[in-house]
């Protein structure tokens, strides 16, 4: 992985045999569009003219037909969709009555969905400083050429691949009152009686949600920081150390500024993430107790297919589509402000 | 660290002395040694969960569903993956359905991946960039928003409680990441290499093949592991369009497993099914850890 960071991009030498996809792209910038650049030059104007452009143009097309048909049937077809729903009183099964914005009226009155949506942006709030701090953590520990690093890098990141079903479950049975290891260890620390209801209290639910996602999901962030912090010129921490600068003010001052954009995008992520959160919650509480423990997409998934009620849940799911809009713009905004001040 | 005592007296601050030299290197191995505890208990920490699972799934139904003692442990036996027989159903048959569908969906992605991102980048015609944008679009909408309607639209076409519309719809939810990758595979290749091709004769779609696939192989080994995972361990579509149990694939064979027969859970077999459904995620990633890691810097340059 190290080594994959920063390759020279061999002009005309021998065809890069290495990991090709890594190559250009962290740099993100002049390499990678410099050498796509190159391909479309030769490239004729008017592909109407000249028969062997017309041939490639229309390979070209073919070639990206079941892409498109992919996305037309399952993505945009059921995007259009979600909204002509949600303007609709629609049974799961039955004929569908048009009946406007009423489904969105009756939403403003939803105290569950607001409930919902106040849990998940809660759970949002708390995750996400979690992941950056602690991804960071673990970045600069594995960032290291030490021996074995590459075992730890390893195995922090092996819960990223296993599902969240699976290991949800592997919770909670670890958490189950008389059965989980939890308890018992507790109680033999003498921290607890061994009876705590891990997963019937709303506010330790949360705790457990929390450990659950950053275990799982912590290695993405690790891995985001510790190629950034890769592509820092060692020049500028070595010249620092000259300046009699200590490991936390060459931290502070180059390695945090220089790798912003990496930040962002974890911050991204992890907001993305954490607002569609479902599995989890699903598989520990069913949004339990009380609907405390209620996220969004758990509320929307409830009300179209335990309730049936798929337009008002249409309605809901374009609630939660314009905030995620909403959220990746203003993000992307940010983004782009730090990338100006560099 | 050599420059430093190299450096300038300019800075009385780090013109250690020799007498400064000896603790400094104490120092240096403690703070190594400190490293290795801290490194060698987070790396306790994250693979706990996953061996505990293994340990607790070896062990005899009785022991399993009460609460663990060191006793208990050192008895292991491979009764609770023999009993995965379910009512009806065996979890086995679920993980069978798991494995096709994350097969068929690696295989299909990779394919219209390829295509796609040969015929954007190279093969330009009019409309690719639209087109691009189009195909990256379920990035930034993601399917849990549009739950109801994408069951709407596989009731339309008859895939509702059926694998081959999981695998359609699992493909197209990989496909923007997949196509990213692939174009920006294709895109690091030098032209000279398919226009000789070309001029030898060879159709477009025969340099895909021949020419061009062997050379972007790592993408498409990354394409193919993040399909591969994405379909193996999702579970909220798999809920949602998967109805009868013999259709289910594993993560929502173990929702059956969790609700229980009669309201009665057994532990020992949930571990066993939640152990089936991590293990092979963990052998691939093992083995092919280059190409996963490398997917996910390469698709964070987006």
């Amino acid at each position: 992985m190290a080594s994959s960071g920063v390759p020279a991009v061999a002009g005309a030498g021998p065809v890069p045999a290495g990991p090709v996809p890594a190559g250009p792209v962290p740099a993100g910038g002049p390499s990678g569009t410099g050498t796509a650049g190159a391909g479309r030059q030769p490239a004729p104007r008017r592909p109407g003219r000249n028969p062997l452009a017309r041939s490639r143009a229309r390979a070209g097309f073919l070639m990206s037909l079941p892409a498109l048909v992919l996305v037309a049937v399952f993505f945009v077809l059921p995007l259009i969709l979600v909204a002509w729903m949600s303007l609709n009183n629609w049974p799961l099964i039955g004929r569908a009555t048009f009946i406007g914005v009423q489904n969105y009226s009756s939403l403003a009155h939803d105290k569950i969905f607001g409930h919902a949506l106040w849990f998940t942006a809660e759970y949002t709030v708390i995750v996400t400083p979690i992941q950056i701090v602690l991804g960071y953590l673990l970045a600069v520990m594995v960032r290291r050429k030490l021996r074995g690093v590459g075992f730890f890098r390893t195995v922090y990141f092996m819960p990223v691949v296993t599902g969240f079903a699976a290991t949800a479950y592997v919770f909670l049975v670890m958490l189950t009152p008389g059965v989980g290891v939890v308890n018992t260890v507790l109680e033999s620390l003498g921290l607890s009686n061994g009876q705590t209801n891990w997963l019937t209290s709303p506010g330790l639910a949360l705790v457990v949600a929390v450990i659950l996602i950053t275990w799982k999901t912590i290695g993405i962030a690790m891995i985001l920081f510790m190629a950034a912090m890769q592509a820092v010129p060692e020049e500028l921490y070595e010249a620092a150390k000259v300046d009699g600068a200590g490991w936390w003010r060459r931290e502070s001052r180059i390695t945090v500024p220089l790798i912003r954009r990496t930040t962002a995008l974890v911050l991204v992520l992890t907001v993305a993430g954490s607002f569609l959160a479902f599995d989890q919650f699903f598989i520990l509480t069913q949004g339990g107790p009380n609907n405390e423990t209620l996220t969004a997409v758990l509320w929307i998934y409830t009300t179209a297919f335990v309730q049936y009620r798929t337009g008002y849940a249409g309605a809901l799911s374009i609630v939660l589509l314009v905030l995620l809009i909403l959220l990746s713009v203003a993000q992307i905004r940010t983004l782009r402000r730090g990338d100006e001040g560099s | 660290m050599a420059t430093q005592s190299a450096a300038p007296v300019a800075f009385p601050a780090t013109a250690g002395t020799a007498a400064g030299a000896a603790p400094g290197r104490v120092l240096r191995r403690v703070s190594h040694v400190l490293y290795y505890v801290v490194a060698i208990v987070a790396a306790l920490l994250f693979l706990f969960p996953m061996v505990w699972a293994l340990i607790r799934s070896l062990q005899g139904s009785v022991a399993d569903n009460s609460a663990p003692t060191l006793g208990s442990l050192v008895h292991l036996t491979l009764h609770n993956y023999g009993n995965l027989v379910s009512t009806g159903t065996s979890v086995w048959t679920n993980a069978g359905n798991s494995l096709i569908v994350a097969v068929v969906t690696a295989i299909l992605t990779a394919v219209v991946a390829t295509l796609a991102g040969y015929g954007l980048s190279r093969l330009k015609f009019p409309g690719a960039g639209i087109a691009f944008v189009i195909i990256l679009a379920p990035f930034m909408v993601p399917f849990q928003a549009m739950l109801t309607s994408l069951f709407t639209v596989l009731t339309w076409l008859h895939l509702t409680n059926n694998l081959v519309g999981l695998i359609l719809v699992y493909t197209t939810f990989q496909l923007p990441f997949a196509t990213y990758i692939m174009r920006n595979s294709f895109s690091t290749i030098p032209t000279e290499v398919e226009e000789a091709a070309l001029i030898d004769g060879a159709s477009h779609l025969g340099v895909l093949r021949r020419v061009m696939v062997p050379l972007v192989r790592p993408g498409i080994v990354t394409v193919v592991l993040f399909a591969f995972f994405f379909a193996w361990n999702e579970f909220l579509a798999a809920l949602m369009l998967l109805t009868t149990n013999a259709r289910m694939t594993l993560p929502v064979a173990l929702n059956n497993l969790a609700s229980g027969a009669y309201g009665q859970v057994d532990f020992g077999k949930l571990d066993a099914g939640a152990v089936i459904a991590m293990a092979p995620c963990v052998v691939v990633f093992l083995i092919l850890q280059r190409y996963y890691v490398n997917g996910i810097t390469a698709g964070a340059g987006k």
